[in-house]
């Protein structure tokens, strides 16, 4: 289900769905909306702010899905980055109208939704066991990069360590996730 | 660090969206040539979509369903209708076959939208009433700098400005012209939609695409 199948029948479904098959529409947002919602629930910590960006973002990949560009990356990288964009984009409108400090989403909760399937599970065990192999640096520099939205000096700055070495660590860090993660990614 | 591992260090900057434009250009013209970055630099983009599943697990409420895939037919429905009126700018068939449409008003919308799914193209009334009159409106935008405005925030707003000015259409009809495909705005001249507005007047009705579909086809 996961991997190089996922990233090619995902491709299938937006082809499909270019097309005008709307059957395809469907499979896509059933394939991905539970973890289009988990990003942007685990970003703006607040279930009805997590609602609004996959709605944003499916509204987007539909009006979009005929500028989608393969050559780009996968189906899922490119509904994910969606929804990681709105979900900041989100959080620092609203952190901005309520001059709250960088809030809910930031911390490292790990409470998975009752109705989440036994295959997100999984997937979600799996990536944790592989950021757990990276050394703390490293992962905590992909986890405030990615779900904090932090700049690299920021992240600098926060973990007081210099620029050079967060860029270092970011790099080294995606490749070892991937490579751990392997063609499950 | 090495000159290829700081390209990766600008492409992992712009996995996660950190680079700025002269980085990006920067990155861009390296990546053109460096086949090994470029495969590099797509593994990272994958790597982010491990790094998504380390958010928990979870699910938003049942009803989300309905409503999204709901928008999502009445968008592709709304590109339909474009596609459709494209084709027949460039068909002489069905150019022949819409024109005496123009005489029966009343029959009109029914008939293009049979006539569109024969050609493949599949959209209900409601829907070419609605790209027709988003059309209309996004065209009157243009000369109205607080509708223009409006129509820039793309959401709940500009549906109701619309409705205020008697074009009644849905977010998604208006999204499809405005998408950049090509959109409605660019088949009808400015003549032709001030038909369209002019002839439902407060609504521009089916029976006016219909007439300015007829219209168009007559020579």
């Amino acid at each position: 289900m996961a991997g190089l199948n996922e990233r090619q029948e995902a491709l299938d479904m937006l082809m499909r769905l270019r097309a005008g098959d709307t059957g395809a529409m469907d499979a896509l947002y059933d394939r991905f909306t539970p973890l289009l919602y988990s990003v942007a629930l685990r970003i703006t910590g607040r279930a009805a702010d997590a609602e609004d960006v996959v709605q944003q973002t499916w509204t987007q990949a539909w009006q979009r899905a005929r500028s989608y560009d393969p050559a780009r990356g996968s189906v899922p990288a490119w509904l994910i980055r969606i929804a990681r964009t709105r979900g900041l984009d989100l959080r620092r409108s609203l952190a901005a109208r309520t001059r709250h400090e960088e809030s809910a989403g930031a911390q490292d909760t790990d409470r998975p939704d009752p109705a989440a399937s036994v295959a997100e599970r999984q997937r979600h065990e799996r990536v944790r066991a592989a950021l757990a192999e990276l050394h703390d640096g490293q992962r905590q520099v992909l986890l405030l990069a990615y779900f904090d939205g932090l700049a690299q000096s920021e992240i600098a700055d926060r973990i007081g360590k210099p620029l050079g070495t967060v860029k270092t660590w970011t790099r080294r860090g995606l490749a070892q996730l991937r490579e751990r993660m392997g063609e499950d990614a | 660090v090495n000159d290829h591992d700081r390209f990766l260090e600008l492409g992992a900057a712009a996995a996660f969206d950190l680079l700025d434009d002269a980085g990006h250009r920067e990155l861009e013209a390296h990546l053109a040539g460096c086949e090994a970055c470029r495969a590099a630099c797509l593994e990272m983009e994958e790597a982010l979509v491990a790094l998504a599943a380390a958010a928990p697990p979870a699910r938003p409420a049942p009803g989300l369903r309905e409503r999204m895939l709901a928008q999502g037919r009445t968008f592709v429905a709304a590109l339909a209708v474009l596609g459709f009126w494209r084709r027949a700018q460039s068909d002489t068939g069905l150019r022949a076959a819409l024109h005496p449409l123009r005489a029966d008003a009343a029959g009109t919308p029914d008939a293009v939208v049979e006539m569109a799914a024969g050609a493949g193209f599949t959209f209900t009334r409601e829907d070419l009433a609605g790209v027709a009159a988003a059309s209309a409106f996004w065209h009157r935008a243009q000369s109205d700098p607080a509708l223009q405005a409006a129509l820039a925030a793309q959401d709940a707003d500009a549906v109701r400005l619309g409705r205020a000015a008697g074009y009644r259409f849905a977010p998604e009809h208006l999204a499809a012209v405005t998408a950049g495909t090509r959109g409605a705005r660019d088949e009808l001249s400015d003549a032709e939609l001030d038909q369209v507005a002019a002839a439902g007047t407060p609504l521009p009705t089916l029976a006016a695409l219909g007439d300015v579909i007829g219209r168009r086809f007559q020579d």
